[in-house]
C-alpha cells in the first residue's frame, strides 16, 4: 500500500519532470540567452523535491536507544523525537515535551508533554509512550548500550496522557541531556511488532517517515505530512552511503549529493567555500583531538612526562597544516562551544618548546645515549607505540609529524595502526596500549563523568586524580548550573595542567550543502537534520 | 559415476565445515569482539558486560562455534551483533548486487576478451597481437581501486556523463563494470588465445584446411567450438570467486554488494556475519567445482575417477 | 591436463635451455619488460643513494601537497615527504613483498606438490584436501582474516601473502609429478638404483620448472597488486614507512586537487606489475608456448 502509493508519487514527479522539461526546452528556443535564474527572489518556500544526504556508513540501528554511530543517530533522530533536542545552536530545544521543571530537592522532574502530537501512523502520541520507551531501555533483556544513561532513574510515573514524572535516586544533571535527548518509540507498534526487525519498520513522531532501506545502498525516508511544526517543504529524503571518502566529495561536486556532513578534508574547505554552488556550514564541536598517553605506563605516569611531551609538540603546526579550516587549537577539555562551562583562564598553555622538554625529561632521569636516543638509568630506551584507527589519514598524518618532532629530542614513537573494534578494546577493556591518538565527541553537557572518571566506560588514559574524581562526581550531582561551573572550572585546571591527555585541537563540524536548497543551518549534523523540515528546495515544483 | 559425485558431495560437505572452522579460529584469534563497536567509547563496563553476555561471546570458543554449527544446521545463520539483522538477510539483501555487477562484468569481458584472443591467436606475433597483449595486460596491472576513481573522475567530474556513486540504474553499471571486468579481460583473452593456438596446431584442423574449407569456416566450425572448453571452465572457476572478488570495485563506486559487507563484519568483528558470507561463497566454490568435475567426466569418457 | 610432451630432459639439456633462451628474445616486449625488472629491482638496491631527501625523517612542512618542482621532481605529499624519495624507497618495500611473498609460496607449493604427486596415497589425500580447503576461501577474504589475527605489518603481509598463495604452485608440482613419476626416464633411474632425492632433483623437478617458473613471475604481480588492495582495505605495511600501496592509499584523497601524489605510485605500481606480467607472458611462449597457467 504505502509502496504503491510512493510509487504513483514517484510517476507524478516523473510527469512533472518531462512537462518540466518541455517547458525548459520551450523556454530555452528564443535567441536571447536566458539570465542567471539564481537571481531571481527565492523568498517564498516552496514544496518538493529530494534531499540527497550522503554518508560514510551504513546505519546499524534505526532504533533510537540501540545505535552508536553517527549515521544512525542522525537518520534515526529525523524519524525519531526525543521530548527535548539540541538543534543547530546546541541549545535545550523543547520538542516531544512542552515544557519541564524540578523539584526543589532536585530528584522529580516534571515534563508537560506537547499536545495533538501524532506517530507516522496517524495514532496519538501520548505520556505511556515515553514511560514504555524508557521501561525498554533500562530491561537488561534490551541490551541498550544506552541503559546506562537510564540508570541514576528510580521510576517513571504516567500522571495523566500528557504529564509524566521521572524520579531518580540522585540529583541527576544531565538528564535532560542523557534522558530527554533520546528518542521515544511507540507503544503500540513496538508491542506489535517487536524490536528485534525494528530496523525494517521504524515508527516515530519526527518530520519524515521511513519507506525503505536498501543495506550499505541508501535510505529513503518521505515526508510526513500531518508533522506537529508544520508540513515540511521537501517530498523526501534520500541518505547514500559512500565509504570512499574522495567519492563522497566529488559527489558533492557534482550535485548528486546535497548534503555532506561529515569529513570534507582540510585542505578542500577553501575550494568549497569560494564555490557558487555548495555552501560551507561549520560550527565548533564539543569534542577534543587528543594524544592518549596510558597513565599507567611507567614512562607517562608522572605528570611532567607528559607535559615534556606537551613541549615537544607543536601544537599550532598540527592545526596549521591538517585542520587549518576547521580546527582551533585547545588547551583543554572543553571547546567554547560548552558556553559559559568553557573557561580558558585556567587552561594551561604548553607552547613548542623541545629544549624546555628536554629539562624536564632530565630531571626525570632521561639521558641520552649513544644512538641520540633517551634512556633512563636502567638503560630502557624511551620508544613507544602509538595506535591510529586504520585508514584515518589525517590522523596518520599528524602522528607522523609527532613522530618527527619526539626524535628530535630522543624519543621513539611507532605508529601502529590497527582496526578501530582493536582500538577499542585497548582503549577501553584491556587497556593495555602505550598511546593512541583519536578524536573524542562528547555531548553539550559539560559531564566527563563516564569520560574521566576510573568508573566511567572510556576512562581516558586512566588519568587518575582524586580530586578530579570528586569534582566530576559532584558536578553531575549538582542541578545548579552556576555551582556546576564551579567545579567543572577546577576540572578543566587539572587536567590541562597536568596533561592528562596531550590537547591537541578542537574541530569545526564542517558540512556542505548545494546552493539550490535553502534553509540548512549550520550545527551538528543531527542538530542540523532537527530542522530539516524548514529546509526548501528553490527548484522544486511547488505543489 | 554415481558413486563419484556422492564422494565429493561429502568431501564438499567437509571442505564447508573445515572452512567455517578455519573462519571461526582466525576471527576469534584476532584480538577485539564487535561489542565495543556496539558500545560506544564511553559505555560502561556492565554495559558491555551485559551485551557480551546477551550475545554469549562471553562463552568459551568451542561452545560458541558448536551453537553456531547447530544453528546453521538449520539454516539459522544468526544475527549481526551491530546491527541486530539476521544474517540471511544481510546477505541476501546484498548478494543479488554483486550477482549483477559481476554478471554484466563478465559480459563485458566476454565481449572484448574472446574476440581479442582469437584474433591474437590467429595473427601470431603480430603487432595486433602485441597491443591486444599490452592493452589487455595494462588492465591487470593497475590497482583496481586507482582505475575506479580514475574513471569516476574523467566520467562522472569533469565530463558528467555517469554516476560517480550507488546502483541502480543501468548507468551505474558502466564504470563499475568497465572497473571490474578490465581484470577478467585480460584474462579471458589469455585463455582463449592458448586455446585457440593448441586447437590451430591439431591435425584435423590441418585436415580441414588441406580439404579445401574456407578459412572462415575452418575457424568458425572447428577451432572456436573445440577452443571454448577451457574458456568456459575458466569462467565457471572465476564466477565461483564472485563474492571475494569485488570486494574494492564495491568500496570505490558504493556498490552495495557482498564483499563490502565481508570487509566490514571483518572489520567490526562481526561474526556471524563474517561466517555466513563465508559459508556461502565456499560453498559456491565448491559447488562450482564440482560441477566442473562432473561435466568433464560426462565431456570426456577418457577422464576415469578412481 | 597438460597433454605436452615429457622429459624433454632426455634430450640435451643444454640446448633445450638455449632454444628457450632464443625463444624469449624474440619476445621483445618480454625482454623489455625484463630489462624493466632489473632497472627497477637496481633502483630497490641502490634506494638510499638516489633518492635525494629520507623518505620519513626529512618533512618539508611549508611545501605540502606541491606539485612537481626542482627541489622535489616528483612533488611533495600530504605531510610534506619529498615524494621521489618515498616512491623509491617503496620500490624496496613493495619489491620485497612481491619477491618475498612469491618465494614462500613457490617453496611451499613445489614442496606439498612434490610430496603428493611423487609419494601419492594417504599424503597426497591430506595435502590436496587441505588446498581444496584454502581455495574454498576467497584468497582476499582469506588473506584479511589471517592479517587481522596477525596484526598488519611489513613482515606478516609477507607471510600472509606468501603463505595463502601456494595452492596454485602444489596443484601444478603435483600434476607434474604425478605423470612424470611413471615415464621411462624416471623408471630406469630408479631401476639403476638412484636415491629418491636425486630421482626428484635430478630427473622429476627441472621437468616441471617452466610452469613453475611462470607462474612464480606472474605471482610477483599479483602480490605487488595484494599488497596495495590490503593498504587500501587498512590491513597493509604501516604508516610512516614508505610502500607504494601506502603512498597510494592516503594520496586517492587529494586526486583532485594534488593529483601527483597518487598518480605517481599509481604508475609506479602499474609499470612494475605489467612488466612482471609481460616476462611471465614470454616465458610461457619460450618455455612452452601450449602451457595454460
Amino acid at each position: 500500500m504505502v509502496m504503491s502509493n510512493l510509487r504513483a508519487k514517484r510517476i507524478a514527479l516523473l510527469v512533472a519532470l518531462v512537462f518540466a522539461l518541455g517547458a525548459v526546452a520551450m523556454a530555452c528556443a528564443p535567441e536571447e540567452v536566458e539570465e542567471d535564474p539564481v537571481d531571481e527572489p527565492d523568498d517564498e518556500p516552496r514544496y518538493g523535491g529530494t534531499f540527497v544526504v550522503s554518508m560514510y556508513s551504513d546505519i546499524t540501528h534505526m532504533n533510537p536507544f540501540m545505535h552508536t554511530d553517527g549515521a544512525s543517530n542522525i537518520v534515526s533522530s529525523v524519524i525519531h523525537q526525543g521530548l527535548i533536542g539540541y538543534r543547530h545552536n546546541n541549545e535545550i530545544t523543547a520538542l516531544l515535551a512542552e515544557d519541564w521543571d524540578v523539584s526543589e530537592d532536585g530528584l522529580t522532574w516534571t515534563f508537560y508533554l506537547r499536545e495533538g502530537v501524532k506517530w507516522h501512523d496517524g495514532e496519538e502520541f501520548t505520556a505511556e509512550d515515553v514511560a514504555y520507551t524508557y521501561e525498554l531501555i533500562l530491561d537488561p533483556e534490551t541490551a541498550s548500550p544506552r541503559r546506562a544513561d537510564f540508570t541514576p532513574i528510580d521510576r517513571v510515573e504516567v500522571l495523566d496522557d500528557y504529564t509524566l514524572e521521572v524520579v531518580t535516586e540522585e540529583p541527576y544533571a544531565s538528564l535532560l541531556d542523557k534522558v530527554g535527548t533520546r528518542g521515544i518509540v511507540a507503544k503500540h507498534h513496538v508491542e506489535e511488532h517487536g524490536l528485534e526487525d525494528y530496523n525494517q519498520h521504524p515508527l516515530g513522531t519526527g518530520p519524515f517517515e521511513f519507506e525503505e532501506w536498501q543495506p550499505d545502498d541508501k535510505i529513503v525516508l518521505s515526508r510526513f505530512d500531518d508533522y506537529w511544526e508544520g508540513k515540511p517543504y521537501l517530498e523526501e529524503l534520500e541518505f547514500v552511503v559512500i565509504p570512499e571518502p574522495s567519492v563522497r566529495q566529488m559527489a558533492m561536486e557534482t550535485g548528486e549529493v546535497h548534503f555532506n556532513w561529515w569529513g570534507v578534508p582540510d585542505e578542500d574547505i577553501p575550494a568549497m567555500q569560494e564555490s557558487d554552488d555548495i555552501e560551507v556550514l561549520q560550527y565548533l564541536q564539543t569534542d577534543f583531538h587528543m594524544l592518549i598517553l596510558n597513565n599507567n605506563h611507567p614512562f607517562f605516569e608522572d605528570y611532567r612526562a607528559r607535559q615534556a611531551i606537551a613541549h615537544a609538540i607543536d601544537q599550532d603546526a598540527i592545526v596549521d597544516n591538517f585542520a587549518e579550516h576547521s580546527g582551533v587549537v585547545g588547551y583543554g577539555p572543553y571547546s567554547e562551544a560548552y558556553g559559559d562551562f568553557y573557561n580558558p583562564d585556567v587552561l594551561t598553555k604548553f607552547p613548542y618548546d623541545p629544549d624546555k622538554a628536554l629539562d624536564i625529561l632530565g630531571d626525570l632521569g632521561w639521558e641520552e645515549n649513544d644512538d641520540g636516543v633517551l634512556e633512563d638509568e636502567d638503560g630502557e630506551e624511551f620508544e613507544f607505540d602509538a595506535m591510529v584507527r586504520a585508514g584515518d589519514e589525517q590522523r596518520i598524518n599528524e602522528l607522523v609529524m609527532m613522530q618527527s618532532w619526539l626524535r628530535d629530542i630522543g624519543i621513539k614513537m611507532n605508529i601502529q595502526e590497527l582496526e578501530w573494534s582493536l582500538v577499542l578494546e585497548r582503549l577501553t577493556e584491556t587497556r593495555e596500549y602505550d598511546a593512541c591518538i583519536v578524536q573524542f565527541g562528547a555531548s553539550p553537557d559539560p559531564d566527563h563523568y563516564t569520560i574521566f572518571h576510573p568508573e566511567g566506560g572510556f576512562w581516558i588514559g586512566q588519568y587518575d586524580n582524586e580530586r578530579v574524581n570528586e569534582l566530576l562526581e559532584k558536578g553531575r550531582s549538582v542541578i545548579d548550573p552556576e555551582e556546576r561551573e564551579v567545579y567543572y572550572d577546577e576540572y578543566q585546571e587539572i587536567t590541562s595542567y597536568e596533561q592528562a591527555v596531550i590537547f591537541l585541537y578542537h574541530s569545526q563540524n564542517t558540512s556542505t550543502v548545494n546552493q539550490r536548497f535553502e534553509g540548512m543551518k549550520d550545527g551538528k549534523p543531527a542538530g542540523q537534520m532537527q530542522l530539516i523540515h524548514e529546509v526548501w528546495d528553490t527548484e522544486a515544483e511547488g505543489e | 559415476m554415481t558413486q563419484f559425485v556422492i564422494r565429493r558431495l561429502i568431501l564438499s560437505v567437509f571442505i564447508i565445515l573445515g572452512v567455517s572452522v578455519i573462519v571461526f579460529m582466525l576471527m576469534h584469534m584476532a584480538p577485539g569482539d564487535p561489542v565495543r563497536v556496539v558500545a560506544g567509547l564511553d559505555a560502561p563496563p556492565e554495559v558491555v558486560e551485559a551485551i557480551r553476555q546477551e550475545w554469549g561471546f562471553d562463552q568459551p570458543l568451542y561452545t560458541q562455534y558448536l551453537r553456531w554449527l547447530r544453528r546453521a544446521a538449520r539454516l539459522d545463520f544468526g544475527r549481526s551483533a551491530i546491527t541486530g539483522e539476521t544474517v540471511a538477510y544481510s546477505i541476501m539483501s546484498r548478494l543479488p548486487n554483486t550477482i549483477k555487477l559481476n554478471l554484466s562484468a563478465y559480459a563485458f569481458a566476454l565481449l572484448v576478451g574472446i574476440p581479442l584472443g582469437i584474433v591474437s591467436a590467429l595473427k601470431h606475433y603480430s603487432t595486433v597481437d602485441y597491443v591486444a597483449t599490452v592493452g589487455a595486460l595494462v588492465g591487470i596491472s593497475m590497482p583496481s581501486f586507482w582505475l575506479g576513481l580514475i574513471l569516476i573522475i574523467i566520467f562522472s567530474v569533469n565530463l558528467g556523463w555517469l554516476p560517480s556513486f550507488g546502483a541502480g540504474t543501468l548507468a551505474h553499471y558502466v564504470l563499475p563494470t568497465l572497473a571490474l571486468g578490465t581484470a577478467q579481460v585480460a584474462l579471458l583473452m589469455r585463455v582463449s588465445r592458448s586455446s585457440m593456438l593448441e586447437v590451430m596446431q591439431k591435425d584435423y584442423i590441418r585436415t580441414a584446411r588441406s580439404k579445401g574449407l574456407g578459412e572462415r569456416l575452418v575457424i568458425y566450425k572447428h577451432m572456436l567450438k573445440n577452443a571454448a572448453i577451457p574458456v568456459v571452465t575458466v569462467i565457471g572457476f572465476r564466477l565461483a570467486y564472485v563474492v571475494g572478488g569485488s570486494v574494492i570495485i564495491e568500496t570505490v563506486f558504493s556498490w552495495p554488494g557482498i564483499g563490502r559487507l565481508a570487509v566490514n563484519s571483518l572489520h567490526s568483528r562481526d561474526y556471524f556475519v563474517t561466517q555466513g558470507v563465508v559459508f556461502l561463497s565456499s560453498l559456491c566454490i565448491v559447488l562450482v567445482n564440482l560441477l566442473v568435475d562432473v561435466s568433464y567426466a560426462f565431456l570426456d569418457p577418457r577422464v576415469r575417477y578412481s | 591436463m597438460k597433454k605436452q610432451g615429457k622429459g624433454q630432459f632426455s634430450g640435451s639439456t643444454e640446448s633445450w635451455i638455449h632454444r628457450a633462451w632464443r625463444r624469449f628474445l624474440r619476445h621483445r616486449l618480454a625482454v623489455g619488460a625484463a630489462v624493466v625488472i632489473g632497472l627497477l629491482y637496481l633502483v630497490a638496491v641502490f634506494a638510499p643513494w638516489l633518492a635525494p631527501y629520507d623518505p620519513i625523517d626529512d618533512i618539508f612542512v611549508t611545501r605540502r601537497l606541491d606539485g612537481p618542482s626542482l627541489q622535489h621532481p616528483f612533488g611533495v605529499d600530504e605531510v610534506g615527504r619529498d615524494l621521489l624519495s618515498r616512491v623509491i624507497w617503496g620500490s624496496r618495500i613493495s619489491l620485497t613483498v612481491g619477491f618475498v611473498a612469491a618465494s614462500i609460496s613457490l617453496v611451499l607449493g613445489v614442496t606439498f606438490g612434490a610430496l603428493a604427486g611423487y609419494f601419492g596415497g594417504v599424503i597426497d589425500t591430506v595435502i590436496m584436501r587441505i588446498v581444496d580447503l584454502l581455495m574454498a576461501i576467497p584468497p582476499i577474504l582469506l588473506i584479511i582474516a589471517v592479517v587481522a589475527a596477525l596484526g598488519p605489518s611489513f613482515t606478516n603481509v609477507i607471510i600472509v601473502i606468501g603463505a595463502t598463495g601456494w595452492t596454485q604452485y602444489a596443484r601444478v608440482t603435483r600434476g607434474e609429478f604425478v605423470s612424470l613419476r611413471e615415464e621411462e626416464f624416471v623408471e630406469s633411474a630408479r631401476a639403476l638404483g638412484s636415491k629418491t632425492t636425486r630421482i626428484v632433483f635430478y630427473h622429476i623437478l627441472p621437468n616441471c620448472l617452466a610452469p613453475i617458473i611462470v607462474l612464480a613471475t606472474l605471482n610477483v604481480a599479483t602480490a605487488v597488486l595484494i599488497e596495495t588492495s590490503l593498504s587500501f582495505l587498512g590491513f597493509g605495511v604501516q604508516p610512516p614507512v614508505a610502500s607504494w600501496g601506502n603512498i597510494l592509499t592516503p594520496g586517492r584523497q587529494y586526486l583532485r586537487h594534488a593529483p601527483h601524489i597518487a598518480t605517481i605510485p599509481g604508475i609506479a605500481i602499474s609499470i612494475t606489475v605489467l612488466a612482471f606480467n609481460l616476462a611471465g607472458d614470454g616465458l610461457r611462449d619460450a618455455l612452452d608456448p601450449k602451457m595454460d597457467v
